[in-house]
């Protein structure tokens, strides 16, 4: 059996996973950074990005990719917290919408609008390029 | 006395009235369950969140920013307000309420801007010659998490550009006895308040931050302020249907009473009516036999 650490992974509108986790790699403002049991205790913020964590259901382990946005991580004491606005799982991502919306949201960005606007369409941008990354990442593999 | 035909309109119009306000009644009682529903989805991770970055500003004494840190007694101004109304009246003393704590905050803070939530209050302050932000609108029913981040990325971005330089909340709390109004401040946040909860049990555990507390917190700030105000949004749309639900059952016992009256009356009226009527033709024979 291998290291294992307590993984929770919350989202804004859902609780995602409550269980045991062999490895774990975050999107953060620093780049990908991967956790592993023994970590130590350190918080970090969450990028828009793919999540990638190796779950352990007791017998086997199963890996499951995640496309998430803003959060942060906090590991203390062998036990990982994920906070992130939202989460979707690749399957759940449809490609053809999440390039409309990429299109949607370039077309906002050019257009001369407000701060808030601007801030607003960056956003959208953000998520929508980093859902059709988790799912070309997914089919290709 | 009216007439029994006319009582019998009035009955009738009463029993109309009266099943909208029980449908409303029921409409209300419905759309409270599932909001409450919503919320609940929520609420670990909003739990989680706050007592996170609660524990990150305990360990960030020296970190500044203007989002967390401020003198406790000093409030920087311009002061921005975000007031949760209803979208519609019907819902006894609840509008009203909420307007009373927003023009008292109004009268502390004259050149406070006001960020409005609901189409009574916009009403309210159009008719009464307040300004209030033009471009904030966002109506107060059913509240979501997603409609709760826009309105927060909105006011974030006021308070970034300084158009705003502290925010504060009147809503409409249904926690505890009754449905209270409370003006809270959310931006500068209250160091003591965060404080106040420090469990002293608790093993202090060093941590190490990428890259840094400000930074994370900055990322984190947005989900923050929605948190209280995704809560506040239901809390206060929670009460809003509570007051209407009230106030609808007490229009329904009204109802009730009226009709109980009218009943009586009108059941009187036919008496009379019927009274009458036998009178005159008794008398009416009478006087054609002694006639004869």
């Amino acid at each position: 059996m291998p290291d294992l650490f307590r993984l929770s992974i919350l989202a804004a509108d859902k609780a995602f996973y409550e269980g045991e986790c062999v490895s774990l790699v975050i999107p953060t403002t620093e780049g990908s950074y991967g956790v592993m049991a023994k970590h130590m205790n350190m918080i970090a913020a969450i990028v828009p990005g793919i999540l990638k964590a190796t779950l352990w259901n007791g017998k086997a382990s199963e890996e499951v990719r995640l496309a998430v946005t803003e959060g942060i991580i906090k590991v203390e004491n062998n036990e990982v917290l994920v906070l992130v606005d939202s989460l979707e799982r690749p399957e759940e991502i449809e490609l053809s919408r999440a390039e409309r919306e990429l299109a949607a949201a370039k077309a906002a960005l050019q257009k001369k609008s407000s701060d808030f606007e601007h801030s607003l369409a960056a956003i959208k941008l953000a998520r929508a390029m980093n859902r059709i990354r988790a799912k070309e990442f997914i089919d290709k593999n | 006395m009216s007439s029994a035909k006319e009582i019998r309109d009035r009955i009738n119009g009463i029993a109309e009235t009266k099943k909208i306000t029980t449908a409303m009644y029921l409409i209300a009682s419905t759309k409270m369950r599932r909001v409450r529903a919503g919320l609940e989805r929520t609420r670990p991770y909003f739990d989680a969140l706050q007592k996170e970055v609660r524990r990150m500003f305990r360990a960030a004494e020296g970190v500044d920013s203007r989002f967390f840190f401020a003198d406790e007694d000093v409030v920087p101004e311009p002061v921005g307000a975000m007031v949760i109304t209803a979208d519609k009246g019907l819902a006894g003393g609840y509008n009203v309420n909420v307007i009373k704590a927003a023009e008292k905050l109004m009268t502390r803070f004259p050149a406070v801007k006001t960020y409005v939530v609901g189409e009574y209050g916009r009403h309210y302050f159009a008719q009464h010659g307040i300004a209030t932000e033009s471009d904030f609108n966002y109506s107060a029913d059913d509240p979501t998490v997603h409609v709760a981040r826009e309105i927060c990325s909105k006011l974030l971005s006021d308070l970034k550009s300084g158009k705003i330089m502290s925010l504060y909340l009147i809503y409409t709390d249904i926690r505890g006895a009754g449905e209270t109004v409370k003006t809270r401040r959310l931006v500068p946040f209250h160091r003591s308040a965060l404080k106040a909860d420090e469990d002293p049990e608790a093993p202090s555990v060093e941590f190490e931050y990428m890259p840094s507390i400000g930074a994370i917190l900055e990322n984190v700030v947005l989900s923050y302020l929605t948190g209280f105000i995704y809560s506040a949004l239901v809390d206060s749309y929670c009460s809003e249907l509570t007051a209407r639900m009230e106030a609808m059952n007490a229009a329904n016992d009204n109802a009730d009473e009226m009709l109980a009256e009218l009943k009586l009356n009108y059941q009187r009226a036919r008496q009379g009516a019927i009274t009458s009527e036998i009178t005159e033709i008794s008398s009416g024979a009478k006087h054609k036999r002694s006639s004869k």
